[in-house]
């Protein structure tokens, strides 16, 4: 396996630039995926005000509220208290409101990481005084990106973590990691159907909290993003729920591979997916020959394993020209060593580079897939993709392939795109 | 419970306060942060910031640094980010973290400007003030700094001090007034902070009478004043801008500072605002009702010199929910967020005004032009209402 670091290392640690296009869903969107929450957040007054804002844009304000702390609040540890006192004080509110979550999740922000409040004490003087409501605390402390659990990791975690165990499973299967449903059209479902799994779970399947506790039923976890990852090691330790690694590939033979490693850990056969492999080998060889040497450009929220996509489009005659990442995430990092040997011309830059700034090789008529490779590259063609479109499987990667030719055929209105997609730091 | 905000959002921090000020000067700005703070700015209080090349930046700080005080990687960063964009200076912000453990602001920023050269200034910011507190910081620093004694006066020359997108967006508003003050043959010296340059800031002691156009204004007025003794007017021209004009006049002739203030008189109509704007729109009310009785309520903090008696400070959410739901107002004007406050009890008919300092980019787009028609319009139908009330 390649590494990443070393002299010739594209990878440098830098001030941080963080362009208008950067971004993803943010904490207070994904948590809201658990039917029926509230959240409250638990912070110094600024750190409430991006995902506040962001929350009116997408209409969702009324499920957040804020507990301010000034700096006596912090100094002295009394916030313990506030937090009960306020937590009890917002529920009173929303009941009087009609609106009582069955969930309130309260936000922790960076600060806690160095104060070490009592969570589990908190939770236990809330749930005292009000057993109608759960209570879980949550975080929103990017002070830990470089750890296993950051951010956007942990709250998947907290979602599935108020599931409660039940003795018997059924035969259906939870996906996990991506944020939205995947597209019905993906022939997951009828594949998943042949291999005897089913009902297919996703946590947007649910209105209410209870409906949600049915995911406790399945028997098997699918990963489909690495965010996902250790929410299914926790339900694993928790409900016995094993799980598979499943992630989203734009590479057809990897597609194949993931189909009979999730047909193998059901213990069935794998259903014959060659037709669909041929199929998108078609469409893929089909949209390069479209693009006419049209040099491609790629970032790591567009996909997740943006080397994976990249591998993917080299080896049907694509030109990519260039990746935009900030680091090679563990499972990209064999694609990463495939593109290092296959296009040693490729350009890899980190996004967030102090250098960014200076929007040097701007390439305005390449295409740009993701918002950021868009706005860096200042192209005229972008594929508004944030890696959660529901792609997955065969049908992610036609859909993909539609994605492309359609921005390569149009003038994007990058800002419109930018500002539709409500992307959070 | 005050610190319980169960509606609005947070409002502009003192950190976004010091970059927006600092934003046009081509120096190189870094939040010590981990993201979200430099976030908070780029993404939701710096209207400027889609297609700028202006260098913000984000220290990237993560709990190891923090456990170990690792300063020095910071400081590493910002010389190597130097030498790569050639900043005019350097400035370097707090965040609640470095603010927990003690981060020295002032000394990364010496050790800075030592290994570069570069003037560089440190602000122990820490999301917990309020953006207003930030501007006046970044302003009174870089007059300390860069400003000069000068040689020679500018005749009826004028500073303007207080000007940011939090509270004038990035519509005509900063160019409006430069016009009007032009229009009526005051040089404009220095533009403080929009449309401002580092040779502005050098001139600033060259001008007769500084305008401070928002509280944020005030600290560096009174500041030129200790130094220079250049006296200040304190009001933003709002619908014609004569008055402003006229307190100008007044004040170059006599050397006095004025400050734009009318009566409260336990008014019936509240604006809840910035607090200069809000007399200004005030004053620009009873211009055309000399009956009407405003009040004005700020959520910023209330200067006292800057307020009439009876005006309000409106710390937080849950004092202006006892506001709205006192019956004491008719009518209310304030930034669109706060209408979500008003029940059918309260009775109060209210008038958005956007202040990007409160919604952000919810409606940055559409913040009035203080000057023209379209606000002589507005402040015409408020006075129109209350005569129908």
């Amino acid at each position: 396996m390649h590494c990443c670091c070393g002299p010739n290392s594209p990878f440098e640690t830098t001030l941080h630039y963080s362009s208008p296009a950067h971004g993803g869903w943010g904490v207070v969107r994904m948590g809201h995926l658990l039917p029926e929450s509230y959240q409250l957040f638990v912070s110094p007054a600024a750190c409430g005000r991006h995902g506040a804002i962001g929350a009116y844009m997408q209409g969702r304000k009324q499920r957040v509220s804020y507990l301010y702390l000034e700096e006596d609040d912090i100094v002295s540890g009394g916030y313990e208290e506030l937090i009960a006192d306020a937590a009890i004080e917002l529920l009173e509110h929303l009941e009087h409101a009609g609106k009582l979550p069955k969930v309130l999740m309260i936000f922790v922000s960076c600060i806690d990481d160095l104060l070490g409040t009592d969570h589990e004490a908190i939770v236990q003087t809330l749930s005292e005084k009000r057993p109608d409501v759960r209570f879980t605390f949550c975080h929103m402390n990017p002070i830990s990106m470089d750890t296993n659990v950051p951010p956007p990791v942990n709250i998947q975690n907290k979602i599935y973590s108020t599931l409660d165990p039940v003795q018997e499973k059924d035969a259906g299967v939870n996906l996990l990691g991506n944020l939205v449903p995947l597209r019905k059209t993906c022939e997951f479902f009828d594949l998943a159907a042949q291999m005897g799994a089913g009902p297919v779970r996703h946590v947007t399947d649910y209105q209410t909290f209870a409906q949600f506790q049915e995911m406790a039923k399945s028997q098997r976890n699918l990963v489909l993003t690495p965010a996902g990852k250790y929410s299914a090691e926790q339900m694993q330790k928790k409900h016995g729920i094993p799980y598979t690694m499943a992630l989203v590939s734009y590479d057809p033979e990897e597609v194949t591979r993931t189909y009979q490693g999730i047909a193998k850990a059901l213990g069935v056969p794998c259903p014959d997916t060659s037709a669909y492999e041929e199929a998108c080998h078609k469409a893929m060889e089909e949209t390069a020959k479209l693009l006419q040497g049209m040099p491609v450009v790629l970032d790591s929220e567009a996909a997740v394993r943006p080397f994976d996509f990249a591998r993917g489009l080299l080896k049907h005659g694509f030109q990519v020209k260039r990746v935009l990442v900030q680091k090679v995430i563990p499972s990209d990092r064999e694609a990463y060593a495939w593109v290092q040997q296959h296009a040693p011309d490729l350009s890899v830059q980190q996004p967030q580079h102090h250098k960014a700034v200076r929007f040097e090789d701007r390439l305005p008529d390449c295409l740009a897939v993701g918002y950021n490779s868009g706005y860096l590259t200042g192209s005229q063609h972008v594929v508004a993709a944030d890696g959660q479109q529901g792609l997955f499987g065969y049908q992610g990667i036609l859909d993909m392939m539609q994605m492309l030719r359609e921005a390569a055929s149009r003038t994007a209105d990058l800002k419109g795109l930018i500002d539709a997609a409500g992307l959070v730091v | 419970m005050r610190k319980l905000w169960i509606t609005l959002p947070a409002l502009a921090p003192d950190y976004s306060g010091v970059c927006s000020a600092m934003f046009e000067l081509g120096g190189l700005s870094v939040i010590h942060d981990a993201s979200g703070c430099t976030g908070n700015y780029t993404g939701y209080d710096e209207p400027r910031w889609y297609g700028s090349k202006s260098a913000v930046f984000c220290s990237g700080l993560r709990e190891i640094d923090a456990v170990l005080g690792r300063d020095d990687k910071l400081i590493d960063q910002i010389v190597k980010a130097c030498a790569d964009l050639q900043p005019s200076m350097v400035t370097v912000l707090g965040s609640p973290v470095p603010m927990l453990i003690g981060t020295d602001m002032d000394g990364i920023a010496c050790e800075v400007e030592e290994r570069t050269g570069l003037p560089a200034f440190g602000f122990s910011t820490s999301g917990l003030a309020l953006y207003n507190q930030g501007v006046s910081q970044a302003i009174c620093a870089l007059i300390r700094r860069f400003c000069r004694r000068p040689e020679e006066k500018i005749p009826r020359g004028v500073n303007l001090l207080g000007m940011t997108p939090l509270d004038f967006s990035t519509n005509s508003n900063a160019q409006d007034v430069v016009r009007l003050l032009e229009d009526h043959g005051f040089p404009v010296i220095g533009r403080l902070m929009m449309g401002v340059t580092l040779e502005q800031i050098q001139r600033l002691g060259e001008a007769q009478v500084n305008l401070v156009v928002s509280e944020a204004g005030f600290a560096p007025a009174q500041l030129l004043w200790q130094r220079y003794g250049i006296p200040y007017v304190v009001g933003l021209p709002v619908g014609e801008g004569e008055t402003v004009c006229r307190m100008l006049e007044e004040t170059l002739a006599d050397g006095q500072c004025r400050i734009q203030k009318d009566p409260a008189e336990q008014g019936d109509l509240l604006i809840v605002g910035e607090q200069v704007a809000a007399n200004a729109l005030r004053h620009a009310i009873r211009l055309q009702d000399p009956q009407a009785k405003v009040v004005v309520g700020t959520m910023f903090g209330l200067r006292a010199e800057l307020a009439s008696e009876g005006d309000l400070d409106i710390p937080d959410e849950e004092a202006l929910r006892k506001q709205i739901h006192s019956h004491r107002f008719r009518r209310m004007i304030g930034d669109p967020l706060f209408e979500e406050l008003i029940g059918p009890a309260d009775n109060l008919r209210f008038y958005p005004l956007p202040h990007v300092a409160v919604s952000s980019k919810v409606h940055w787009d559409v913040v009035p032009a203080w000057l023209g028609t379209p606000m002589q319009e507005m402040i015409q139908t408020i006075v129109r209402e209350q005569k129908e009330c």
